[in-house]
Order: structure tokens, then sequence, then C-alpha cells
């Protein structure tokens, strides 16, 4: 016999209605077995600068705010817009600040480290 | 209501959905337990060993669903899971019933004395010559014998280069004819 007679030859059988209750009893398997969460992402060198930049430039605009209240001489909300515009800047809300917290992977942590001057390597 | 069509983007994004992922493996399971059944036992010949390792793949893909990114087909993952699995099992086998050692004809008598092979001594011989190649040609053998599956496939399954597969089932045919002469 030459070898491509055998190709649709399956002689392999298996127990009676074994397919009918295959997939019942691998899924009774896997719901015993919990799924492995994947791992977190390590934050590169390259990451962790770029956080820490992203830190020192806020750090630097709220400063720069807080100067600009103290010496117009008021920190209301009119005031402060004022002052603002008469220096050509955006006042910086409270979003804003979230939202650049939340785009850069610097962790509550090593924000309250670093705002705190405290060694966090 | 649960989604009962088989939609490899739908699935996908279901299985890394907690909520749907139960639902979505049923899925996958139903779509590809036959297939893994059959490229499993053609490897290990018994139907016990074949149904233990059909679980396990199945049960290590689930486990490490979270790890799976969609880089390759749904089928394509399960394949590799399965082809490692098999291997493991019959590097491990002590009793391995696919020993170069045994004399020519003695594997084709374990086969025809299964209950679940009902073939004829041609059949059995056929299976030894296949048994006696090594695992790695073995597999390539019979994915693109018994499958039809492209190299292409293949090279992402076994991760090797299409030529590679191309000269190792080659090989494959021949040894297998070269048996199949000695023993006519």
């Amino acid at each position: 016999m030459k070898i491509e007679e055998y190709r649709n030859r399956n002689n392999f059988k298996t127990p009676e209605g074994y397919f009918d209750n295959l997939d019942t009893r691998i899924l009774e398997a896997t719901v015993k077995t919990s799924v492995a969460p994947a791992k977190k992402r390590a934050i590169g060198l390259w990451a962790k600068t770029l956080g820490y930049a992203a830190t020192i430039a806020i750090l630097l605009l709220l400063g720069a705010n807080v100067t600009e209240s103290l010496f117009t001489g008021g920190t209301t909300e009119e005031n402060r817009s004022i002052a603002m515009e008469e220096n050509g800047n955006e006042p910086i809300d409270n979003e804003f600040i979230d939202n650049m917290l939340s785009s850069y992977p610097i962790d509550d942590y090593t924000f309250f480290c670093f705002i705190t001057d405290t060694n966090f390597d | 209501m649960a989604q009962n069509k088989y939609n490899e983007e739908t699935i996908l994004a279901q299985l890394h959905d907690e909520r749907l992922r139960a639902n979505a493996f049923s899925l996958v399971v139903k779509q590809h337990s036959r297939q893994i059944y059959w490229l499993i036992r053609r490897m290990v010949l018994s139907h016990d060993d074949t149904d233990d390792l059909v679980q396990e793949t199945f049960i290590k893909a689930w486990k490490n669903i979270d790890k799976f990114r969609g880089d390759s087909q749904i089928l394509t993952w399960l394949y590799r899971i399965a082809i490692n699995e098999t291997l493991s099992f019959l590097d491990k086998r002590h009793n391995d019933t696919i020993s170069l050692n045994s004399p020519e004809g003695s594997i084709a008598n374990q086969i025809e004395s299964d209950t679940y092979f009902n073939g004829e001594r041609a059949d059995a011989l056929f299976q030894e010559a296949i048994a006696r190649l090594p695992h790695k040609q073995r597999i390539t053998f019979n994915m693109k014998y018994f499958e039809g599956m492209k190299y292409e496939q293949m090279s992402e399954i076994l991760d090797t280069s299409v030529g590679a597969l191309k000269t190792s089932y080659h090989i494959a045919v021949k040894k297998i004819e070269s048996f199949l002469e000695e023993n006519d």
C-alpha cells in the first residue's frame, strides 16, 4: 500500500459518545482552576524619568501659580484669573493637574515621596 | 443573551473581560477540542493518555488566558500548548511504547491490541512507522499529512523555518516508505 492511501484511513476510535461530553468535562475541570493574573509591566528607567520630569513641571507650575497669587494680594478665583491674564498665563485648574498625574506612570506613593523630599529608591 | 456564534475577534475581546470570559472560553473549547484531541492522539496513540493531555492543554490555556494577547490565532496558541504538553509527556513516559529499541512489528502489535484501534495490520505498521520518527519530525509529519496544514502556519506553531519543515517532512516520508517496504 502506498503512503498516500493511508491519509483518509483513521483507525483510531474513541469511546461511544466521547465527544458529546468532552467539552463539558473540560469546562468542569477549568472552572476549578483560577486564571493567573497577567504580570504587571515593570516601569522602565525612561518612563520613571519622564514621570519625575512631569512631576517637577507640575510642581513648578503650581509654585508659579501660588507665588503670583501672593503678589496679586489674594487667592480668590477672580483675583487669580485677573493676575494670570495680565501675565499672559492661563490659570491651572484641578482637572488639568489630575489629568497630568494620571497621564504619567507615577503612583501616589512616589509623588508623596517627591513632594516631601523623601528618598524613595 | 449569550453569544454562540464563533468569531475570533469577539471571542478574544471576551476572553479578556472577566464577566464574559467563561462563556467565551466554552466557545473556544467547543470550537477546537476535537482538533486538539486528534493532534495529541496521533502523537501518543492511547486514548486515555490523549484524554488527560487534552484536559491539561485546556486547563493551561485557561490559567494563562490573561497572558494571551492575540498575537496569533487562538487555535495556533492552543496547538502550541498541546504540543508542549505532548512532548513533555513523551519525554517523561517511562514505558514508552514508541521506544526505538522495540523490535520491528512490536509497536504495531501493541497498537493492534488497543481497544480503540480497529485497523488492519498494514494500518498498524503505518502507525508504527510514524511512531518511530523523532518526536518533532512526527509532529511535522502529522500536521502536514493528516491535518493538511500549510507550512507557514506550521512554522508559526513550531517556531521553525518553512525550509526546515519541508526538509523534515520529506525525510519523514522517506523513512516511513522505507519502513513499510521492509515490513511489507
